[in-house]
Formats: structure tokens, C-alpha cells, sequence
């Protein structure tokens, strides 16, 4: 489980300084510690590798540039989750092509064999397939709580400060997005 | 407990462990009695655990090189080097700590000055006084040179007059 609350690391605030003070080493090794992070929140909501890996580069060109307004001792991590689900949910927005890739998706996702879920699930592969099945049929606010809480593990208050919401509409979401997901999946 | 709040609480606050400790156990007494809402239950974990049990990939490597090379080539990056690199000089040479030492040194060295310079000159007059004398007695002499010059032009302008006549 993840806590938002956790400071920085005395090593890592070490690193910190560095990168904010120019050293581009420093800042790879904070790019190599939290790039799978992003990526998978990244992944996760626009469903796309290629918008992925322009995400990334986007959140990590972003938090180079404001590092500098970085504040030390609060999380580095939240920070990031930050500029990961906002950058996420702009290219999201600027696409506008997210029905055109939600639907076919949604539409040929195999649901149908429940019993056989569990056994699916023990593959990787089969794993992220069902993972995108299910975060396909969500839209892109329900989509970050639910990666958020879901994969992330933040708490609904961490979701609140996250997305700079109300932590009731953290739970509506999180009730709707589910409330969908059961929707779409037959009961066995 | 009714189904309905039964299966809202499913689908947030009980799913994700934030429903309080009475509510908790009312939903658990409903979920022993209701097979629906069990069958709902069983359906939000078991989607959350695939949600859950999937990996974080790492981008490929050419992600971070084309991060590298939009960081370095964004113009003003290397004037804002300098200056990040200048300022954070100046908080490591001029922190707080090392601050209050260059301010306790400074205070040292005025405190110094002000009360060690006034002694010094006060026990120094006795020696500077010949110095003085030495320099005043020169001047008087060459004035008296150059008066002893000026007389020697007139008595010559005098000898130059009885001459002509």
C-alpha cells in the first residue's frame, strides 16, 4: 500500500536537491525510480502505448521544469501522481478520441466465461488484457480514482488531494466506475 | 440493512476500507443473510484484485533520451542552470548555520578594531612626535632656500643696473 504522507527519503531528498539544482544525473535517478509508476498510471488511462510513452515525457520535461517550486519534505511521489493523472487526463481530453477507442474495445471484451476468470488471471498477459477491458468502459475521471485506488492503493483522502477534488466526489466515482464495471461482466 | 445502501457500500466504502466500524458490521450480518449482494461483493473483488495484481511496465530506454534531449535543447536551459547552480551555492555557503558564523566573525572583528585601534593610537604619539620635528625643520630650510634664490636674483638685477649706467 502506498501512503502519501511518507516524506522524502534523507537519500532521496539528497537527490532532490541535486536535480532541483540543475544536476541532470540526479534527475535521471528519479526518473529511473518513478517512471514505471507513471507509465502504468499512463497506460491505465489512455490505453494507448504510444500516448504513454508522450505522457511520460511530458510529466517528466514537466516536473524538471517546476522542480524548482517543489517544496522539500513533501512527497515526491504525490507530486508526481499529480502531474501524472492531470498530463493523463489532458492528453485524454485533447484527443477527444476516447469513445472511438473505449467501445470496440468494451464491445469485444470477452466477459462471458466468468468461471474462467480466475484461471486467466494467473497469466500477466491475461491480466492487463482484462485490466484494459474493464478500465475501458470508464471515463477518464472514473478511470484515475479508480486506477488510484484500485492499483495505487491511495486512500480516498490521498484520491481528494490527487485530483484536487472533494473526497465525496472521489467516492461517487469510485461507485459509479464500479457500478459499471459490474454492468458489463455478466453475474456467473 | 437494505440492498440497495448494502450494495453502494460495496461498491465504495467497503470495497475500499473506509466504512466505520458500525456500518462494518452491519454490512457483514446483511452479506451473511443476502446471496445478491454477496454475489456483488464477490464480482467488486474479484475485478479489484485483477486490477491490483497487474504490473507497472517500464517505458522502453528511448523515453528517457528523448526526455534528456527536450530538457537539454528547451531554450533559457542552460542560463537557468547557471542561476540554479549560483543560487544553490549560495544556500550551501550561506545557510543558516554558516550565516550566524560569518555574522559572529564579523562582529569579532568590528569589536577588534573598535576597541584594540584606539589603544594602539593612543600609546603611539611619543614616537611619531620626532618624525614630525625632523619634517617640519626640513621644510623651514628649503623655504630659506628658496628665499636665499630670490635674494641672489635681485642683487643681480642690482649689478646688471650699475653696470649699464
Amino acid at each position: 500500500m502506498n501512503c502519501l504522507n511518507e516524506p522524502v527519503s534523507p537519500g532521496e531528498e539528497d537527490i532532490v536537491r541535486q536535480a532541483m539544482a540543475g544536476d541532470i544525473d540526479a534527475f535521471e535517478m528519479i526518473y529511473r525510480k518513478y517512471s514505471g509508476m507513471v507509465y502504468g498510471i499512463a497506460l491505465r488511462m489512455t490505453n494507448s502505448v504510444e500516448d504513454s510513452e508522450e505522457i511520460v515525457q511530458d510529466v517528466f520535461v514537466s516536473a524538471h521544469r517546476s522542480l524548482k517550486n517543489f517544496r522539500e519534505g513533501s512527497s515526491l511521489k504525490t507530486w508526481l501522481y499529480r502531474i501524472s493523472v492531470n498530463t493523463s487526463l489532458n492528453a485524454l481530453r485533447r484527443t477527444r478520441s476516447i469513445r472511438g477507442r473505449e467501445l470496440p474495445m468494451a464491445e469485444g471484451a470477452d466477459f462471458e466465461d466468468r468461471r474462467n476468470l480466475q484461471a486467466e488471471a494467473e497469466e500477466s498477459e491475461a491480466i492487463e488484457k482484462k485490466v484494459k477491458d474493464l478500465l475501458a468502459l470508464l471515463n477518464p475521471d472514473q478511470r484515475a480514482c479508480l486506477v488510484l485506488r484500485a492499483k495505487e492503493g491511495l486512500s480516498y483522502d490521498e484520491i481528494a488531494r490527487v485530483l484536487n477534488v472533494n473526497i465525496n466526489t472521489v467516492r461517487t466515482r469510485l461507485k459509479r466506475a464500479r457500478a459499471m464495471i459490474q454492468k458489463h461482466v455478466p453475474a456467473s | 440493512m437494505k440492498c440497495q445502501l448494502a450494495k453502494e457500500l460495496l461498491l465504495s466504502d467497503y470495497i475500499d476500507s473506509e466504512l466505520d466500524q458500525k456500518r462494518y458490521v452491519e454490512l457483514q450480518k446483511h452479506l451473511k443473510s443476502c446471496s445478491e449482494c454477496w454475489e456483488v461483493f464477490e464480482a467488486v473483488r474479484r475485478t479489484e484484485d485483477i486490477l491490483r495484481t497487474s504490473t507497472d511496465p517500464v517505458p522502453p530506454e528511448h523515453v528517457w533520451l528523448l526526455i534528456k534531449e527536450r530538457i537539454v535543447s528547451r531554450p533559457g536551459y542552460v542560463l537557468e542552470k547557471i542561476t540554479d547552480r549560483l543560487s544553490w551555492l549560495w544556500d550551501e555557503f550561506f545557510s543558516a548555520p554558516r550565516r550566524l558564523a560569518y555574522g559572529a566573525t564579523l562582529a569579532t572583528v568590528v569589536i577588534f578594531c573598535g576597541i584594540a585601534l584606539p589603544l594602539t593610537m593612543h600609546f603611539l604619539p611619543e614616537k611619531t612626535a620626532p618624525v614630525y620635528e625632523e619634517k617640519n625643520q626640513a621644510s623651514s630650510a628649503v623655504e630659506s632656500a628658496d628665499s636665499l634664490l630670490w635674494l641672489d636674483e635681485e642683487f643681480l638685477e642690482i649689478v646688471e643696473d650699475h653696470a649699464s649706467l
